[in-house]
């Protein structure tokens, strides 16, 4: 401690020139404007690189959060694309075709999207399975669609108070409502097994008229998805077993291996047009016995 | 040692004045311009505390700098020349010397005093023009003016030393 004052004591004029040399820097940086402007100048293309590169670290910690904002707006501007191409149809005409179609149009105005992610997911199984970290607590029920940035995943099929099961597109017992867009014809998408990127599209009329390449989308005729949300593009076109249909090849927009940031349906329609569907097979049931 | 304060405190202010009244006027040949108010801080006697050398340089540069409007630039360079004075002096005296004394020609001897003269308004300058100048982009163009008014400044010192040394 000794030694340390006596070196202070017997050294201070260098404290005192740092002192005054600092003094004479901070004045000539506030009273020069030249020296000011070379100073910031390069004081910004220095603290120009760091924020670059602090940026580049601090992204990766950001970019959980900006992938969840990224998928809700995906779904959100995916859902106006789809009612935009709605309403430009019926302004080039066959009006009757598209009003059809827009009472079928389950907007997101009606839906709420609840973020999720997926906490559990197969997808080397014919009955394949997610879990998500949302359950009936946040509003999740039975059959409310489950979609991604990049489309359709599947529908919850049980609910517990915090999680739910989802069944994906995956899953043999999967079918989903789906047309081809701009074409207007409908068919359920189911899968089978084997590959986890393609599903099939079944009962496509063969009066149908549409390409490879075409988008297939959801048809709204359920009250889990709204019209319009992006399934996946026609790979391939085959004549089913019996010859009277079109079957085909979907590749899947999703991408089931690296499913994290999903978004539930929250329909408020839901429990009345399940009620609606119910009513109708109970009297079918009737008269059939 | 009140009269050499006095003497000290009655240079500087003529110094200053000279400066900023006439010399600060002066581009000789566009590029030179002597900084005689550094001769003040070469007159502080060379066992003064170093912190009171340090002290009596900044408030130099601090004064040159109000008059000629060049906030800083004065007060960095003449406080590093109050820093590097003792140093200097000591390359230029005998070891054997331990004498107190004003730095000049009759206590150096000419030759001594010039070299000592010529070593330390050289550190000034490179330190002045480099902060008043704060780029490398015009490096000829500065050490140009620089050299000038190396020669100029320490001309008229020595024209001063000169003068003093007739009248004693």
């Amino acid at each position: 401690m000794n030694r340390l004052l006596e070196f202070i004591k017997k050294y201070n004029y260098w404290f005192l020139f740092v002192l005054l040399e600092i003094i004479g820097i901070i004045m000539l940086f506030r009273f020069n404007n030249y020296q000011a402007s070379v100073y910031l100048t390069s004081a910004n293309a220095v603290s120009g690189k760091l924020y670059d590169m602090s940026s580049a670290v601090t992204s990766y910690a950001d970019v959980k959060e900006q992938n969840r904002e990224l998928t809700r707006q995906n779904i959100l501007l995916e859902n106006q694309v789809a009612q935009l191409r709605l309403k430009l149809e019926k302004m080039n005409g066959d009006k009757e075709h598209v009003d059809s179609k827009e009472k079928a149009i389950a907007s997101l105005d009606g839906f709420t999207l609840l973020e999720a992610q997926v906490i559990n997911a197969t997808t080397n199984k014919v009955r394949n399975y997610l879990t998500i970290n949302k359950g009936y607590r946040d509003g999740v029920k039975p059959e409310m669609g489950v979609v991604g940035g990049r489309g359709v995943i599947g529908i919850v099929y049980l609910t517990s108070a915090h999680y739910s099961l989802v069944i994906p597109l995956l899953n043999e017992k999967s079918n989903v409502s789906c047309r081809i867009r701009d074409r207007g014809y409908f068919g359920t998408l189911s899968w089978s097994g084997g590959n986890t990127q393609t599903a099939w599209l079944n009962d496509i009329p063969r009066h149908a008229r549409f390409k490879v390449g075409d988008y297939v989308v959801t048809s709204g005729f359920s009250s889990v998805f709204p019209e319009g949300m992006y399934v996946g593009k026609i790979e391939k076109v085959f004549y089913s077993a019996d010859g009277l249909s079109y079957q085909c090849l979907v590749r899947l927009g999703t991408d089931f291996g690296k499913l994290r940031d999903v978004n539930v349906l929250l329909s408020p329609h839901l429990m009345e047009h399940k009620a609606v569907e119910d009513s109708a097979r109970m009297a079918d049931l009737k008269e059939i016995n | 040692m009140i009269l050499q304060l006095l003497k000290l405190v009655g240079i500087t202010i003529i110094l200053l004045l000279t400066q900023s009244l006439v010399l600060n006027h002066i581009h000789f040949l566009g590029y030179a311009t002597p900084l005689i108010y550094v001769y003040a801080v070469l007159k502080v006697s060379r066992f003064t505390p170093r912190w009171q050398q340090l002290l009596f340089g900044f408030f130099i540069g601090w004064a040159a700098d109000t008059f000629t409007d060049t906030m800083g630039v004065s007060a960095i360079a003449t406080t590093a020349l109050a820093m590097f004075m003792t140093p200097a002096l000591n390359l230029f005296v005998d070891a054997d010397n331990n004498d107190d004394f004003v730095p000049g020609t009759d206590t150096m001897g000419w030759s001594a005093y010039a070299r000592f003269l010529f070593v330390a308004v050289l550190f000034h300058h490179i330190l002045y023009f480099l902060v008043e100048a704060f780029s490398f982009s015009d490096w000829s163009g500065m050490l140009t003016s620089c050299m000038a008014s190396v020669a100029l400044t320490c001309a008229l010192i020595m024209a001063i030393e000169a003068a003093f040394a007739r009248k004693r």
